[in-house]
């Protein structure tokens, strides 16, 4: 055991060593640190979301049946899904920031406190990675897409289950092991240029109070919490990028020191390296964060390869080998393959060529773990592109949209419905798409490069190749699903 | 009232596409001096509806054009403006349109 215990101290170290003074730190800019260091910040963009999902929800249920006449289809799967990527891109995790799921929760905490923590067995990413996928499955098989009022019941049932399972169990559970937004969220925002940060080590290193974790505590009542600690178990010192954390600037709040940071560093660069993280462990011993990232990678072109024409002839097929009309059965063979056969071939292949090719004594398992998150790169920027190439091309289409239903409502001053609002045409957007995925892929051969040289020490190039050709077939095959003519159907048997 | 809708190609293929609709009242009789448009609209959100005017060939049938921009589900809202100034709407599924240049 000491020698464990030294090892995680060493590890520590080299994870603090590498964070140097942060080059840009929004906490210390004009007005906007300011603005974000206010302790209201996140229900000021929490509020607005909120009124927008009760806008949507009772449009979905109340409005137009038509997907592109109601705001619950067009604002959910055009701007929102578009916005959150390229907010993440650019930014990082804002919308679990001002994510409204969890107000509901913070009205129930006021009058009861839960005392339990979730059951250790589902303190991992398992339950939550068949809940992303069960949401990629629902998307296709009730086509959500099309339909308000199953968009606001998914909406609805985002709410509820935020709600219950945070009313029974403390900390932030469903965010951190069980909403299938907040682990995209998780995973995508890997790539992000801005990541929440201790400012100066020294500082932590004489703190006795550890406010960042357990929250400042009223000092005639220290039993008493005045502002809550990270949620996500995110101990600041020790905390290594931006997996699960939900950018809810608790921790900025809680520090008695101002020593919390919101800085600029290099995407994507968190998963080359493998040091022992406040919350996690190291990326190498979770296999559940592998395979999240693995299905977040191959869900990418599940999910563009759905909304292609080959998809119909592919479904047809197969439904007429399997003699069936049952669309579920269809699609689980679908997803089957997608992201269980597909992957497991293909990360198989690429790691036991790497190995030999690297000449590493590594197990094939440990091995392809721990390369399987230079899948995210990549992945990010597939779905970059495709919720992209919705958002850019029916960009202005919320505003008719919204034109009549406050018409309908007998509100004149949005003025007659414009329907021949759109967006930017294919011309602007196709070089987008292209630059998003050229974009993801070269995060994940940069991201290779470097694990290569710590895990093929002799022959770093060799190990990387197998590696860097899986990511160039995705890429390939991205650009080759985003080619296709689109054919959004809801039936195909 | 009661629609009936023709497509030339049919089945229909994305692109220009001939619309004929038959027009009848309650009684059966062809419903004559109207004004109809028509939105095609795909059944997801996100995309610029398209529109057309029919005009009125023979007694009760409607004519127009209506440019199909993607292939996959449609629908059409057909908005017909009688001779006596009544405004009636109807909403017509269009599945499956295919890919230009694809057979059948």
């Amino acid at each position: 055991m000491p020698a464990v215990a030294t090892q995680t101290r060493r590890d520590h170290g080299r994870a603090r060593a590498g964070k140097a003074a942060p080059a840009l730190d929004l906490m210390r800019a004009p007005f906007l640190g300011a603005l974000l260091r206010h302790p209201r910040i996140r229900l000021a963009l929490q509020l607005p979301m909120l009124a927008l999902a009760a806008v949507l929800v009772l449009h979905g249920l109340f409005g137009p049946a038509l997907a592109p006449k109601n705001l619950a289809t067009v604002v959910t799967w055009v701007h929102y899904r578009g916005l959150l990527v390229l907010a993440l891109l650019a930014v990082g995790n804002l919308f679990c920031m001002g994510c409204p799921l969890l107000l509901p929760r913070e009205l129930i905490r006021k009058f009861v406190q839960p005392v339990r923590r979730l059951p250790r067995a589902l303190r991992n990413k398992w339950l939550s990675i068949g809940l992303f996928v069960g949401v990629l499955f629902s998307y296709e098989l009730f086509d959500l897409w099309s339909s308000p009022a199953w968009t606001a019941a998914l909406i609805l049932c985002y709410f509820a289950s935020a709600t219950l399972v945070d009313a029974f169990f403390e900390r932030a559970s469903f965010c951190k092991y069980l909403c299938p937004v907040g682990q995209f969220n998780f995973a995508a925002s890997t790539l992000s240029p801005l990541e929440v940060k201790v400012r100066d080590h020294g500082v932590c290193g004489t703190c006795r109070t550890k406010d960042c974790i357990r929250g400042r505590r009223d000092p005639e009542q220290p039993a008493r919490v005045t502002r809550r600690g990270c949620e996500l178990d995110l101990y600041l010192p020790h905390k290594v990028g931006n997996l699960d954390c939900t950018f809810c600037l608790d921790c900025v709040h809680a520090c008695p020191h101002d020593n919390v940071a919101l800085a600029t560093r290099v995407p994507g660069e968190e998963l080359a390296t493998d040091p022992l993280r406040s919350g996690i462990g190291r990326l190498s011993k979770r296999p559940d964060l592998s395979v999240l990232v693995v299905v977040f990678a191959f869900g990418a072109l599940l999910n563009a390869f759905g909304m292609v024409s080959p998809v119909y002839a592919f479904q047809s097929w197969l439904a007429e080998r399997m003699g069936t009309t049952s669309e579920a059965a269809v699609l689980g063979v679908l997803f089957t393959l997608g992201l269980v056969v597909e992957p497991l071939v293909l990360l198989g292949l690429a790691g036991s060529i790497a190995l030999r090719l690297g000449r590493s004594e590594r197990g094939l398992l440990q091995h392809t773990a721990r390369f399987a998150f230079t899948l995210a790169p990549i992945g990010m920027g597939v779905w970059a592109a495709h919720y992209s190439f919705h958002f850019l091309t029916g960009l202005w289409t919320f505003v008719p949209v919204a034109q009549a239903a406050a018409a309908d409502l007998g509100v004149a001053f949005l003025g007659k419905p414009d329907w021949g609002r759109g967006g930017l045409t294919d011309a602007w957007v196709q070089p987008i798409e292209l630059g998003l995925l050229l974009l993801g892929l070269a995060g994940s051969v940069a991201v290779t490069v470097r694990m290569a040289r710590e895990e093929f020490r002799s022959s770093p190039a060799r190990g990387a190749a197998p590696w860097i050709a899986l990511h160039v077939l995705m890429f390939v095959a991205a650009v080759w699903l985003l080619a296709q003519p689109m054919e959004m159907r809801g039936t195909f048997l | 009232m009661a629609v009936e809708l023709r497509l030339e190609p049919s089945p229909p293929r994305a692109g220009e596409t001939a619309i004929v609709l038959t027009l009848t009242d309650a009684s059966g009789a062809p419903l004559e001096g109207a004004h109809v448009r028509v939105e095609g609209n795909m059944n997801h959100a996100g995309m610029v509806p398209e529109f057309a005017e029919a005009s009125e060939t023979v007694p009760g049938r409607y004519e127009g054009r209506l440019d199909f921009t993607m292939a996959g589900d449609w629908f059409l809202i057909v908005t017909v403006r009688t001779a006596d100034g009544r405004e009636i709407e109807r909403v017509l599924d269009v599945p499956g349109v295919a890919r230009a240049g694809k057979d059948g």
